[in-house]
């Protein structure tokens, strides 16, 4: 299920130029990308996560409902498929079987920033059962939900048992632990997927946020799902912080809070005011750079009311510099959320340029 | 030259001329051969005392007929030798009876018909009658008003109506809400034919142009057992124009409107004994109004191109008449645009998603009407409507000006509506005197098809309703009449035994009308209807999925069954000389159960596999248990002879049902029209204004909580002066329409649908494009 695809939109002109001017018998592979404008195909119902490679120009497009739990090979991190909205409630009991139901429990999502000691599974137990929502696909229909339990764990595989919640389709497994980053599971195939490339630097995907009021803030009157804790899928721009990706972000209007109003201050500000083609390698080090997986994250893109028209903002006076996985600087910014043949909404654009001494 | 009676030209001068000859002749004959004493007849204008030339005189007992006309003294000479009535009647005058004594010279001054008493009028009724004669109340705009408003097209006809609303939609166009009741409730009928409804489930009025109408007749109230299904609001009769044998003339007209309206038609008509032949033709164009001066406008830019044809062969005493009118509408409704990374161009760029419609209309009937025998009249009415619309999407770049089709299938759709209509109507009675029992018979039989896009593949869609009709009229003394109504229905989708008439499980519709003349000036007309709606085939089988809607039908929908009761009252006067005036109140009380709405779903959970959870607009049609309106009207109608016409009206309507709880929501209305006619310089004023109160629409949320969504109030004003030149060949009116530059009125509250649910909008409702000035030039030769 893995498709490369090179899509060089839109290529500094002079860039490429003075590249082949210079050197016409250097193989390609061994010259790193200079700058590209790329879009990533998301759709309109972001389906798709994009894992992009900045040194190489590539971008690699994964279906998002393949996968529930992902196990990280060299660690005991376990994240669920955020992209989805899959999340996990704990029963009471540690009995497996006397799992029969999700009524009375507390879904918890995985943070949207990315981080692995924040995710619903954190500080999981061996032999304690739990409940998992297997999200919802492209339409939003739920996919259902099953209990599972890890039995036991060794340094290549994962002992996993699971089932409907009235026990049916019981299945006990060995995960085997994969050579990559995490190990991608599917509850819903029983199988292992291949989900992340090799070499990637950053992946525009869905994440879950939560949108409204927190439970905890509303005492007795909270039905979670109904009047709290409603998720809701956000495009956002997750960095490879496991493989050592850092961003320090230059944003000229800091200052401002983010705001859904057309008419706000910081919604009036344009791609003018960015400070992209002054920005150098320096400055990453002025500004300081940020290891967080959501250093980028969301901050590019707004949507603006009424929300029902799907207008976005794309904060495009933002700049990221990126040191990337192989220790290249590059300077990035968005575009545009708007993309595609049918000038969709989920197909963010956006340009990024080699930063050298 | 006073245009208000245009309409009363009917056969008039012609049939005059004639008769007038022929009597002379007759006359001559009785004075060779006999030399019998006559009794003198003389006829003037009540006004002005002027001899009246050409006046019919005619003897009520049918058992002793004979008739007369006066002469150029306005006298008329009857050789009677007893008493008898006599029944003086004269076009534009009303119609009088009186005793003759042999002998006594008698002096008639007859009323000119100021109030359109005794103007023609056909709907509602099974024969051609006229205004003050009709047990329905019908309401008339003629085409010296559609020329004085400068009406381009229905909605801009009805704007100042009182009980009507129109409501603009971008993309559905405008809708009537009549007595408080929206849509598929108010029925349209084109020279009697019913016409299909449109995209919106609703009529979008602007489809419906005025350059060929003679006159509009509206009736409030159902007439179910004329018209069968639909008509449960009431009903909109737009007369299209009818020419006289040996009538020949050619007419076009130009019409500017400073909001960006370019209209131009043409009609030509030729007529030889027994038989005219009409033809016309016009563009109009739209630029496309958008208050906030956004690329998304509120009134969507168009294109309609008008033909119609129409021929009326006059054979013995029946009219044959074949027509058809033909519109084809282009426009196109333009999205906002937004930052987008241009695909094509590889460039960041401006991209809006633009919708362009192409719509056609087709109306087409085949009516024979008119006397079989004496006593025996016929009215066949065979008509076909089709409404078909295909929608493309592109997406536009503004920056670089190009646009593209959207690769997305479901982006793009064509969809049309069929109505077949079959209807005879066979009255027994003296229709030539209006007196007597009547009885009437008559079927009706209704074939509705749609298909393409927007209606569900799998769906079976033959919505027919057939219908057996049967009335009888009872005049009891000179002064009641009856007319008790049945309609025997049946549907090939529903059963209509649920009319359960009387408890009987028979599927029968009634009304009843009356109508009770205390004097000359003064009657009383009192109708009970019964409303029976099957659900149409949009309502059943919509379906409009794309990105941003989900909006279908629902086939578990149940027919509507309403009753309506409306009294109403009409008294005249004259005060002093030559002023007439005239004030009708009316009340009515609507309730329709399982009244059918489009309501939003609520519960995304239930949408379809397929269907995006989020989809912004999730629609369906559901029934709503009761649905109730109630409301007063006041008309009052002062003509003055030296040239002044007032219309003042006042309108109270509440509306309340099980969505409120049966709570009420009351909204009031104003409005008047006047004009003046300056005799000297041959000029007429006109003024046109209507105050719209509050009007509060309520809908029960999920949890049973009522909502409102009120529209604020607003006020229109529209000036116009109109002059004949070159002896009538020459006609213009100019004006302002609008004169206090209403556009957007705000919505406050929070409910969840009602006049707005199509839409989506929420903190305003575009009423109107802002003050505007018009003018329009019409060239007849004869």
């Amino acid at each position: 299920m893995r498709k490369h695809i090179t899509l060089f939109l839109y290529l500094l002109s002079t860039l490429l130029f003075f590249g082949c001017d210079n050197d016409d018998d250097v193989e390609p592979t061994d010259e790193i990308e200079t700058g590209a404008t790329l879009t990533a195909a998301m759709g309109s119902d972001l389906v798709d996560q994009v894992y992009i490679d900045l040194s190489e120009g590539v971008m690699t497009s994964v279906a998002v409902n393949t996968w529930e739990l992902a196990f990280e090979n060299n660690g005991s991190a376990i994240k669920t498929n955020s992209a989805k909205k899959v999340a996990i409630a704990i029963p009471a009991t540690t009995d497996f079987d006397e799992v029969t139901s999700d009524d009375d429990l507390v879904y918890s999502y995985d943070s949207s920033d990315g981080d692995l000691s924040a995710t619903a599974l954190d500080g999981w137990e061996t032999n304690q059962p739990y409940v998992i929502d297997l999200g919802v696909d492209e339409n939003g229909n739920a996919l259902g939900i099953k209990k599972f339990i890890i039995t036991a764990t060794t340094s290549t595989t994962v002992s996993i048992q699971y089932a409907e919640l009235d026990g049916s389709d019981a299945q006990s497994v060995d995960v085997e632990l994969d050579g990559g980053d995490f190990t991608f599971y599917s509850l819903i195939n029983s199988q292992t997927v291949e989900v992340e490339p090799a070499n990637w630097d950053l992946v525009l995907t869905a994440v879950s946020v939560r949108t409204g009021a927190p439970c905890a803030a509303m005492g007795s009157s909270a039905v979670p799902g109904v009047n709290c804790d409603i998720y809701r899928l956000s495009a956002s721009a997750i960095t490879n912080t496991y493989q050592g990706v850092q961003v320090a972000v230059d944003n000229p209007f800091s200052e401002l809070e983010e705001d859904d109003d057309p008419e706000a201050e910081i919604n009036q500000q344009s791609i003018d005011s960015s400070n992209f083609d002054e920005l150098g390698i320096s400055d990453y080090n002025t500004i300081g750079a940020s290891s967080s997986a959501d250093a980028i994250g969301r901050t590019w893109l707004q949507i603006l009311e009424p929300h029902s028209s799907g207008v976005y903002k794309v904060y495009d006076f933002i700049t990221y510099i990126v040191k990337d996985v192989d220790g290249n600087y590059y300077k990035l910014r968005f575009l545009a959320y708007k993309g595609g043949d049918n000038a969709e909404n989920g197909y963010p654009t956006f340009e990024y340029e080699l930063l050298t001494e | 030259m006073n245009f208000m009676k245009v309409n009363n030209a009917l056969s008039g001068l012609w049939t005059r001329k004639v008769l007038m000859i022929v009597c002379f002749i007759l006359t001559v004959c009785v004075l060779k051969v006999s030399a019998q004493e006559y009794t003198i007849v003389t006829v003037l204008s009540a006004q002005d005392k002027a001899p009246l030339v050409g006046v019919t005189l005619h003897t009520f007992d049918e058992s002793k007929k004979n008739g007369w006309l006066t002469d150029t003294e306005g006298k008329a000479y009857l050789a009677i030798t007893e008493p008898i009535k006599i029944t003086i009647s004269y076009i534009g005058y009303l119609t009088v009876e009186k005793e003759i004594v042999p002998g006594e010279s008698t002096e008639i001054k007859l009323e000119e018909d100021v109030l359109g008493l005794d103007e023609v009028v056909v709907t509602g009724s099974f024969t051609p009658t006229t205004s003050s004669q009709s047990l329905h109340k019908v309401k008339k705009i003629d085409a010296a008003m559609i020329e004085a408003k400068g009406s381009v097209n229905l909605a801009d006809l009805l704007q100042t109506q009182l009980n009507l609303k129109i409501i603009q939609d971008d993309v559905l166009g405008s809708r009537v809400v009549m007595q408080g009741i929206s849509g598929p409730n108010v029925k349209i009928l084109i020279d009697g034919v019913p016409v299909v409804n449109g995209s919106g489930g609703n009529f979008d009025l602007s489809q419906f142009n005025m350059n060929n109408v003679e006159r509009v007749e509206i009736v409030e109230g159902p007439l179910s057992v004329q018209y069968g299904t639909n008509a449960l609001a009431g009903t909109i009769n737009i007369i299209t124009k009818s020419y006289q044998e040996n009538e020949s003339l050619v007419s076009t007209s130009a019409y500017y409107e400073s909001v960006g309206q370019y209209n131009v038609d043409l009609a030509l008509a030729k007529g030889w004994k027994n038989l005219s032949i009409s033809a016309g033709g016009g563009r109009n164009d739209f630029d496309g109004y958008s208050s906030t001066g956004e690329r998304s406008e509120d009134w969507i830019p168009r294109t309609q191109y008008l033909a119609n044809a129409k021929i009326k062969y006059h054979f013995k005493s029946l009219d044959i008449t074949g027509s058809f009118d033909q519109m084809w509408q282009n426009s196109t409704s333009h999205g906002e645009a937004s930052s987008a990374f241009n695909s094509k161009t590889s460039k960041l760029s401006q991209i809006a998603d633009d919708h362009y419609f192409n719509t056609s209309r087709f109306n087409g009937a085949l009516i024979v009407n008119g006397a079989l025998a004496d006593k025996h009249y016929i009215n066949i009415v065979n008509g076909v409507s089709k409404y078909n619309q295909s929608k493309q999407k592109y997406l536009q770049d503004v920056v670089d000006d190009i646009k593209w089709l959207s690769t997305e299938v479901s982006d793009h759709d064509t969809t049309g509506f069929v109505t077949w209509t079959s209807r005879g109507t066979y009255v027994y009675g003296n229709t030539k005197k209006n007196s007597g029992i009547y009885l009437t018979a008559g079927y009706e039989l209704s074939n509705n098809t749609a298909e393409g896009g927007k209606i569900r593949s799998d769906a079976d869609v033959n919505v027919n309703d057939y219908g057996l009709f049967t009335a009888l009229e009872i005049p009891i003394g000179t002064r009641l009449k009856i007319q008790p109504a049945l309609r025997y229905t049946y549907s090939n989708k529903y059963d209509t035994k649920e009319i359960n008439f009387l408890d009987s499980k028979l599927p029968i519709l009634p009304s009843l009308n009356l109508k009770y003349n205390i004097n000359q000036n003064l009657d009383f007309r009192f109708s009970y209807g019964q409303g029976y709606r099957t659900p149409s085939v949009r309502e059943l089988y919509y379906e409009f999925i794309d990105a941003n809607h989900y909006i279908v039908g629902n086939t578990e929908l149940q027919p509507e069954i309403g009753h309506n009761f409306n009294f109403s009252s009409s008294w005249r006067t004259a005060i002093g000389s030559g002023t007439s005036v005239s004030i009708s109140p009316s009340v009515f009380l609507t309730s329709i159960d399982n009244k059918i709405e489009l309501v939003r779903i609520i519960d995304r959970e239930t949408l379809p596999e397929d269907v995006p959870k989020n989809v912004p607009v999730a629609r369906t049609y559901a029934n709503i248990k009761n649905f109730k309106s109630i409301g007063f009207n006041l008309n009052g109608e002062i003509i003055s002879n030296n040239g002044i016409r007032l219309n003042p009206g006042f309108g109270v309507l509440s509306r309340s049902g099980s969505e409120s709880d049966n709570e009420f929501y009351t909204s009031y209305e104003l409005n008047l029209n006047a004009s003046y006619f300056i005799k000297p310089i041959e000029v007429k004023f006109n003024i046109f204004y209507k105050y719209n109160g509050k009007i509060t629409e309520f809908a029960k949320d999920e949890d049973g909580e009522i909502g409102i969504l009120t529209l604020e109030q607003y006020n229109t004003l529209d000036f116009s002066l109109s002059k004949s030149l070159l002896k009538g060949k020459v006609f213009t009116s100019l004006g302002a329409k609008n004169l206090f530059n209403v556009t957007d009125i705000s919505l406050v509250g929070d409910g969840s649908k009602g006049l707005v649910t199509q839409t989506g909008r929420e903190s305003y409702y575009p009423i109107s494009w802002g003050r505007t000035f018009f003018i329009k030039i019409n060239y007849t030769i004869h």
